[in-house]
């Protein structure tokens, strides 16, 4: 892809960081209405210069009416240099990081619109945009960073940010403990991330993504060994290779909620609603999708790292999703499904169909933001209510939010032509039809497959118990004041509403579109009204073309053989999953419309109870790593400590006699714990053992 | 003495002046109009405004003390002074303005602290200066008897700081188990010198080197003896293990802004004059001997490990603070276990790390003497809850620096760790790194529960912060550096590798 220069790629960052300057610094001391104008307008002049930014890419990156992709780049300053290995600090925008700040920037704004409704009644308001804006800065770093070191820099501000906001209402210690399970399961990714960037450095000499590319596009062999001497000495590129993007997939698996790192995210949801729909559904979350398409170039090598990393995906869509089953409370319902949602992402990401999960990551921001908001718009006109079990009925009292969280369940089941419906199949397909994988793709495919039919059932069962009904269930108190949300809220809602049904036609698949494109008398020509496929190509053109690669585009010839009767397969597969989300409906119809079946009450003690229980227990995995990491780490800690006070305190008493004791006289009577002799005596031993150890 | 020494001692000569002035005024007495501002309040401007000189002269310096490239102006590496004594060289200049900075940052620190509590005295900031001046020397230090003095007039100095708190029982435990275990490891010092010169006939660091390398000498048991006691001597002020016990009743019970001069200036000067005593147990080319690289280990490995899993049992913010100073010794211990298998490059980050952690931990003991009461009192975690938002601009600062110690982007702890694990992977210690980096990972939890603490509790009652414009600028600026750092770090970096030219061929 060509490169040019572009000056005004800070801009789209600098504002939400002067809204953050302003609103944190100031915010105290300014009005709610000037807070929320300062807020709102960074994001508006965000977005629209990164609308401008997107079109002047495809202005560039387009050659007598072709698309060929281009990177924009700015570069600010030489970060740091340590001998030949240097970091610049380099903003860029190619066409991944286009979809990313459109995304990012437009999404963000409608959230931040919906949010000066949402935080109307909330004193910490002007703390919370400071915040939001700050996430966006981080989050916009951090898809903008040419180097993977600027991009672990808004990794971190993002992570932070989260935190923040997960501990908002700090009041409360159960929340204050949420953001930090949040940031240290986090840390546990970014230790992967870590050490995934040191191979990379040892491997290539540099993090920038563009020389990555480069160098990897050098690649001639895989089994090459590395120099002796070095730190990967003896090993094969290949294996190196393998090794950095496993780390680096440890890194996604911590931000992106992933078994085993999955954990934080329902807590997460302690924060305020409009934060989960930005930070946990919709963007911070999607970033190590992200991150392994910046360097695909390097996963396409790597068909073990890929089949990991399908396998993950595919286990923690289906795995997610049973927990959705069985939870009650509505943010619950929806993190799980998050979580789920993403592990089709990455499932995409794993078998080599970058397109179709950066896609979905689109259209999940767009359904998922949607269901979050208008959960969000539920709690607030219930007065603080999360349970579903006292909602009911309130399509009467909320009709513009039960309209548009219809819109986005619809698109979140994968009804045809809905936005979900147009992304899930795709990574559908290509689970089942990528070469990548060898013969796991139907093991892959069947993981997605099932996780479908639950995704539609539990989003069902959950819209049953919230909207339809007669309200029977609701509270008194809380019924004499359910409330329409203000059009602040509404607003929003319905234009991601309207997102989660059409979203999907950015890219129809050749499957469907191409008999509309001979329809309208496109003749001859290859298809190209998969428009975010086209957009998104030059990205992947060094991974797909590399020739030691295997990936999904490298061989068209194979994938045709997978594929068997070619299209007679697609379709039967698009059915098969048409099928399955209406099979959820109507069990989810069954057992929850119009109100929960009383026959439910015996599932506990019925043939399915395990399911049941282990859902309802999310299936004992956070007592599974109390057990086996948090308890041994702290009886360590514990007995270092106990071992240092022993030695120190209690130890050596019996050795040193007591008349020593008492002749130290009066000083040591006030020395109340560890005693200097002791810690002469240790000073000792430590000379004695290195002499004893180096003279030998 | 040469017009070379008078040159190279210039910033010595000035912070032992300073410190002197310091003592003349608090006797001389408080001059009239200067009582407005505060009893001792004239003192700390004159010695702010000393160190400020000493660091004028050290930097005015930079260019004479040039590193290898130019050698066609220096004689050797580096000015030598006092017949090969001690050395005028860049890593030395960079040291000797940490400890200004140090100084001149716990002055800041000290001014209200001592205020709150009535012991406002003048030699408390000569006691600082006189350290100061130590800490340099020590950078500068070649020989093992330079070395000893240096530390010597460096330890003399804080012992006394650290019981300054007469009143209080823990300040002086704190300066008497100082005492005593320094004048130990002192002892050990001196023992490892005498033994130097029995096997080389001379005491200069480069001859212990060249004998501990001569495996066929005679001499070469001798001299390995003598270097073990030597670097014992040396690293019981590092602060590593099995020399650490002391840190943590030291550091708890001295004075907060004396422990946040102990953390920053003695650390670093220690650290230094462990750099300039790896670095000729090198050969020509290659690693050092696999024994030294073993012993290395095993203490840098222990040192972060048992800092980090100590820090997360303690209920004092004060001491888990000194707990996480020695993980952090730890973690520059991994850059001496890169040069010794063979990457002189790691001094560069070395540099870097310890003016990155003089920064943090400035600035965190800073914010620990701000809430600190009497008796030890306000150090607990829950003592903190809700100081962020009682004291918002005090929360935040604390918050830059917890974010740097926890090494969190983009601050200075960030590039300080990435840096130095970048050069450690080089040289191959891939085991070593992951360590370090999940003992990073340990420490971010209870880094945080400071802020947890701080941001996320109710106030507490008793809590009272004892503050004043000199602390607001220490604090700032501490806090600024450790921003600044991490985000413009390559000037600094460029200046630390200039500082490494010394050491790029022996």
């Amino acid at each position: 892809m060509p490169v040019f220069q572009l000056d005004s790629l800070h801009l789209i960052l600098l504002f939400p960081f002067l809204g953050f300057l302003v609103n944190g610094i100031f915010g105290k001391f300014l009005g709610r209405r000037f807070v929320n104008f300062v807020a709102v307008s960074a994001m508006v002049l965000s977005a629209w210069q990164s609308t401008l930014t997107v079109f002047q890419l495809w202005r560039v990156g387009s050659r007598d009416g072709h698309w060929v992709g281009a990177r924009l780049v700015q570069n600010l300053y030489n970060w740091f240099t340590a001998g030949s290995f240097s970091v610049d600090v380099t903003l860029m925008v190619d066409p991944l990081t286009a979809v990313m700040i459109m995304v990012v920037t437009w999404v963000g704004l409608l959230i931040h619109i919906y949010s000066t409704g949402y935080m109307e009644h909330d004193d910490g308001f002007w703390r919370y945009f400071a915040y939001l804006n700050l996430f966006i800065f981080s989050m916009l770093i951090l898809v903008m960073g040419k180097s993977l070191v600027l991009m672990f820099v808004g990794w971190e501000g993002v992570g932070l940010c989260s935190y923040l906001l997960i501990g908002f209402w700090f009041e409360d210690a159960a929340k204050a403990a949420a953001g930090l399970k949040a940031f240290v399961v986090n840390r546990v990714g970014d230790f992967g991330f870590i050490l995934g960037m040191f191979t990379l450095v040892v491997l290539f000499g540099t993090l920038d993504s563009v020389e990555l590319e480069q160098k990897v596009a050098a690649l001639k062999s895989l089994d090459t060994l590395l120099p002796m001497g070095g730190p990967l000495a003896g090993m094969a590129v290949g294996t190196a290779i393998t090794m950095a993007v496993l780390l680096m997939f440890v890194g996604a698996t911590g931000k992106s909620a992933q078994i085993p790192l999955y954990i934080w995210l329902p807590d997460a949801m302690a924060g305020p609603t409009p934060v989960s729909a930005l930070i946990h559904a919709a963007t911070m979350v999607t970033a190590g999708v992200y991150m392994l398409s910046r360097v695909n170039f390097l996963v396409v090598l790597s068909p073990t790292a890929m089949l990991v990393i399908a396998l993950v995906g595919g286990c923690t869509a289906l795995f997610a999703a049973t927990i959705g089953f069985a939870q009650t409370d509505i943010k619950k319902v929806l993190a799980y499904s998050t979580v789920s949602q993403l592990g089709y992402m990455f499932l995409g990401a794993g078998v080599g169909a970058f397109v179709a999960s950066i896609f979905h990551l689109v259209t999940h921001a767009f359904f998922k933001a949607c269901l979050f908001l208008g959960s969000g718009s539920v709690i607030h006109g219930m007065g603080g209510e999360q349970d579903i079990r006292k909602m009911g009925g309130l399509r009467k009292y909320m009709p513009r939010t039960r309209d548009t969280f219809l819109m986005a369940t619809l698109a979140i089941m994968g009804f045809p032509l809905t936005a979900g419906f147009m992304s899930k199949d795709e990574i559908l397909w290509w689970a089942y039809a990528s070469p990548a994988v060898g013969s796991w793709n139907v093991v892959l495919w069947l993981m997605g497959f099932i996780g479908a039919g639950c995704t539609s059932f539990y989003m069902w069962r959950c819209y049953f118990m919230t909207f339809s009904g007669d309200g029977r269930r609701i509270d008194h108190h809380a019924k004499e004041h359910v409330h329409e949300s203000p059009s602040a809220m509404t607003a929003p809602l319905w234009i991601l509403g309207v997102l989660s049904l059409v979203g999907g036609f950015f890219g129809v698949p050749a499957l469907l579109g191409e008999p509309v494109a001979k329809m309208l008398g496109q003749h001859g020509n290859a298809y190209h009204g998969n428009f975010i496929l086209n957009w998104l190509e030059p990205v992947y053109a060094v991974g797909s073309t590399h020739p030691l690669a295997r990936s999904m585009f490298a061989g068209p010839g194979e994938l045709a053989a997978r594929a068997g009767a070619g299209h007679t397969m697609e379709w039967v597969l698009m059915i098969a999953s048409v099928l399955v989300g209406l099979g959820g409906w109507w069990l989810a119809s069954r057992m929850y419309f119009p109100e929960p079946s009383p026959a439910l009450a015996n599932i506990p003690k019925g043939g399915l109870a395990f399911i049941y229980r282990g859902a309802l227990n999310k299936w004992w995995i956070d007592e599974l790593y109390n057990a086996v990491i948090i308890q041994p780490v702290k009886w360590v800690s514990d007995r270092v400590l106990r071992a240092i006070d022993a030695f120190v305190v209690d130890g050596l008493l019996t050795v040193v006699p007591p008349a020593v004791v008492k002749l130290t006289g009066s000083v040591v009577a006030r020395v109340q714990n560890g005693d200097m002799q002791r810690y002469v005596a240790l000073i000792v031993l430590g000379v004695c053992l290195a002499l004893m150890y180096v003279v030998r | 003495m040469t017009s070379v020494e008078l040159y190279g001692l210039a910033p010595i000569i000035t912070l032992a002046i300073v410190g002197s002035l310091a003592l003349l005024l608090e006797v001389v007495g408080i001059p009239i109009g200067a009582r407005r501002l505060g009893p001792r309040t004239h003192i700390a401007f004159v010695t702010v405004l000393g160190i400020a000189v000493a660091m004028a002269f050290a930097v005015a310096s930079w260019r004479d003390a040039c590193d290898v490239k130019d050698a066609a102006i220096c004689v050797g590496k580096g000015l030598t002074m006092f017949g090969g004594q001690m050395m005028l060289d860049r890593f030395g200049i960079m040291i000797t303005v940490m400890a200004c900075v140090s100084a001149l940052i716990a002055t800041a620190l000290t001014v209200h602290y001592m205020r709150a509590r009535d012991m406002e005295r003048g030699e408390i900031l000569g006691l600082i200066c006189f350290s100061a001046a130590g800490m340099s020397g020590l950078g500068m230090s070649t020989d093992l008897l330079t070395l000893f003095v240096n530390l010597e007039v460096l330890s003399v100095g804080v012992y006394a700081l650290a019981g300054l708190d007469r009143d209080s029982g823990r300040s002086a435990e704190a300066a008497l188990k100082y005492f005593i275990n320094g004048a130990f490891a002192a002892a050990i010092l001196l023992m490892g010198t005498a033994l130097c010169y029995g096997a080389t006939k001379s005491t200069s660091m480069a001859a212990l080197g060249r004998m501990v390398l001569a495996t066929g000498d005679p001499n070469h048991a001798l001299a390995m003896v003598a270097l073990g006691l030597v670097i014992s001597g040396i690293a019981f002020k590092a602060a590593t293990i099995p020399f650490h016990a002391w840190v943590p009743d030291v550091y708890d019970g001295a004075p907060a802004p004396v422990t946040a001069f102990m953390a920053a200036g003695v650390k670093a000067a220690a650290f230094a004059a462990l750099v300039r005593q790896v670095v000729p147990l090198l050969p020509a080319t290659g690693p050092a001997d696999a024994t030294f690289i073993q012993v290395a280990t095993v203490v840098c490995v222990g040192t972060m490990t048992l800092g980090n899993l100590a820090a997360l049992g303690q209920r004092r913010i004060k001491r888990m603070l000194a707990y996480s100073s020695i993980a952090h010794a730890g973690y520059v211990m991994v850059g001496i276990v890169t040069i010794l298998a063979g990457r002189r490059e790691a001094v560069a980050p070395i540099a870097y790390y310890l003016l990155a952690y003089a920064f943090m931990s400035l600035g965190s003991f800073g914010v620990v003497g701000f809430l600190e009461r009497r008796e030890g009192r306000g150090n607990t975690f829950e003592e903190w809850s809700g100081a962020a938002r009682r004291y918002p601009a005090a929360g935040v600062a604390m918050a830059i620096f917890i974010f740097g110690l926890a090494g969190i982007p983009p601050t200075a702890g960030f590039i300080g760790k990435f840096t130095l694990f970048t050069e450690a992977v080089r040289a191959g210690l891939v085991p070593l790194v992951i360590i370090a980096v999940l003992n990073s990972l340990i420490s971010v939890y209870y880094y945080l529960r400071v802020l947890v603490f701080m941001y996320m509790k109710e106030p507490d009652r008793d809590l009272e912060g004892a503050g004043g414009p000199w602390l607001t600028v220490g604090l700032a600026t501490a806090a600024a550096a450790v921003l600044a750092l991490g985000m413009i770090p390559s000037r600094y970096l460029d200046w630390a590798q200039s500082a490494m030219g010394l050491f790029a061929g022996r």
